[in-house]
């Protein structure tokens, strides 16, 4: 297993131009995984996210020189992957001319054609669960229960407060267990 | 994905949600993070590419912020002209009529062509006209330069009125007193003494030679005279090297004419008669 590189050092390493482009890989290596999935659970389908995480650390690239380092900077591309999935989705809502409502069920018909999915019913069956939430109770769902994110960073993320957070997440949770236990 | 367990009491409450397996059940294509890798760091490099504007091509200065609005100021221009009405106007529906008017006056300048005034002129008149033209006006120019060498006594053409009509009114006078015709000035008699002549030497030519007979026009011919010389045994042995064909036929037809009858004795005859 490799030695992670700490966040403090990516970034020194990226203000030197010399190194900037081995600073890059390293967090490349580092991070690549858990925005792809992170942006996966949202989009479900491989190809769209293949396409968002692309254009994610691309974003991250150009605006990398100008973050501050008083933030996180996992919170901070956290949040920049969040956004460009949030616009993805909004433009499938618009491109198809559709409510957001049928965009879930255009993603659960996805989840349920993807060749990409090997979870059991039990699995599917919450992943339709999370389709139903609206969006937000989604991210703050999905980032709980698979990242395991503190509430503080996920409020750097999504910019709302811990208490919303928390009320949203508690929600989320209600549904899906009613969605689990009255499907059964 | 194995995750790494955190505070997760509070699925406690929600036994529904323990019992599903919390490992992610999403996959993709293998070695798909090995690639993304190289992948995200060539569109980074493409991206410092067009940061650094390595086209070499640039812009004059605040040309995009400027972009816009010359665009708009140029859009509302060409609507303005569009809407502008040059303060001519037509009658109503004058174009939707228009193609049929011009079609109908081309069918009846079509027609009135056609139509023949009775007058011909002569093949390419029309095209040689103009360069007559310029012809004629040389040389009645040049008529007229010449003319301006001649000169006229001074108040001629003023007197000359008073003239022919002294002259004429003269002659009037002298010819009241009698008439007098002089027999060898009018013209008919000229012609008449001409046409008298004419026929008097043609009769006399006419006469004289219908005068020989075919004989004497012979005898009195020149190839006869020229013959009349040569011993006879001469012209026969010529006859015989050099006759053929064609002057036997002639022989024939100058001697006397064939008695159709007799052709054959007459032929035989006529042959003879050369061999001789």
């Amino acid at each position: 297993m490799s030695v992670q590189v700490e966040d403090s050092e990516i970034l020194r390493k990226f203000q030197d131009e010399k190194t900037r482009n081995e600073a890059f890989n390293l967090l490349l290596k580092k991070y690549q995984q858990k925005l792809y999935w992170h942006i996966r659970r949202m989009v479900i389908d491989h190809d769209d996210a293949d396409d968002i995480v692309q254009d994610t650390f691309i974003k991250i690239w150009k605006n990398l020189p100008g973050f501050r380092s008083d933030a996180q900077l996992y919170t901070w591309m956290y949040r920049i992957a969040t956004n460009e999935c949030i616009t993805f989705l909004n433009k499938k809502k618009q491109k198809n001319n559709i409510p957001l409502d049928d965009v879930a069920y255009e993603l659960a018909d996805t989840l349920a054609d993807s060749s990409y999915f090997n979870g059991d019913q039990a699995q599917a069956k919450l992943q339709q669960a999370i389709l139903t939430l609206p969006e937000k109770q989604r991210l703050v769902f999905n980032m709980k229960y698979y990242d395991d994110m503190k509430y503080e960073e996920m409020s750097d993320v999504l910019g709302t407060s811990v208490g919303a957070l928390k009320a949203s997440f508690h929600l989320a949770v209600k549904k899906i267990e009613i969605y689990l236990t009255s499907r059964d | 994905m194995n995750r790494d367990r955190g505070n997760r009491e509070w699925l406690n409450d929600y036994m529904s949600l323990k019992q599903v397996n919390p490992n992610n059940p999403f996959t993709v294509p293998e070695g798909y993070f090995d690639s993304l890798n190289e992948i995200i760091l060539s569109k980074a490099g493409l991206e410092e590419l067009k940061k650094n504007n390595s086209t070499g091509f640039t812009v004059p200065e605040n040309y995009f912020d400027e972009l816009a609005g010359n665009i708009q100021a140029r859009i509302n221009l060409e609507e303005a002209l569009d809407k502008e009405t040059t303060g001519f106007n037509v009658p109503e529906g004058y174009f939707d009529e228009l193609a049929g008017n011009i079609q109908s006056r081309i069918n009846l300048e079509e027609t009135l062509n056609k139509e023949s005034t009775g007058f011909e002129v002569p093949e390419g008149y029309f095209d040689n006209l103009q360069q007559q033209i310029q012809s004629r006006i040389f040389v009645e120019e040049a008529l007229n330069a010449q003319s301006e060498g001649f000169s006229v006594p001074e108040n001629y053409f003023d007197n000359l009125t008073a003239n022919i009509l002294d002259k004429t009114t003269l002659e009037e006078k002298v010819q009241r007193h009698g008439v007098v015709r002089k027999l060898f000035a009018t013209a008919a008699f000229k012609y008449a003494t001409a046409a008298c002549l004419v026929i008097a030497v043609g009769g006399t030519i006419f006469l004289s030679q219908n005068a020989n007979t075919p004989q004497e026009a012979h005898n009195n011919s020149f190839l006869h005279q020229s013959l009349s010389v040569i011993p006879v045994d001469d012209i026969q042995n010529y006859l015989q090297s050099h006759l053929d064909i064609s002057d036997t036929h002639t022989l024939m037809d100058e001697t006397k004419q064939a008695d159709a009858e007799n052709l054959t004795h007459d032929l035989q005859s006529a042959l003879d008669s050369t061999s001789q």
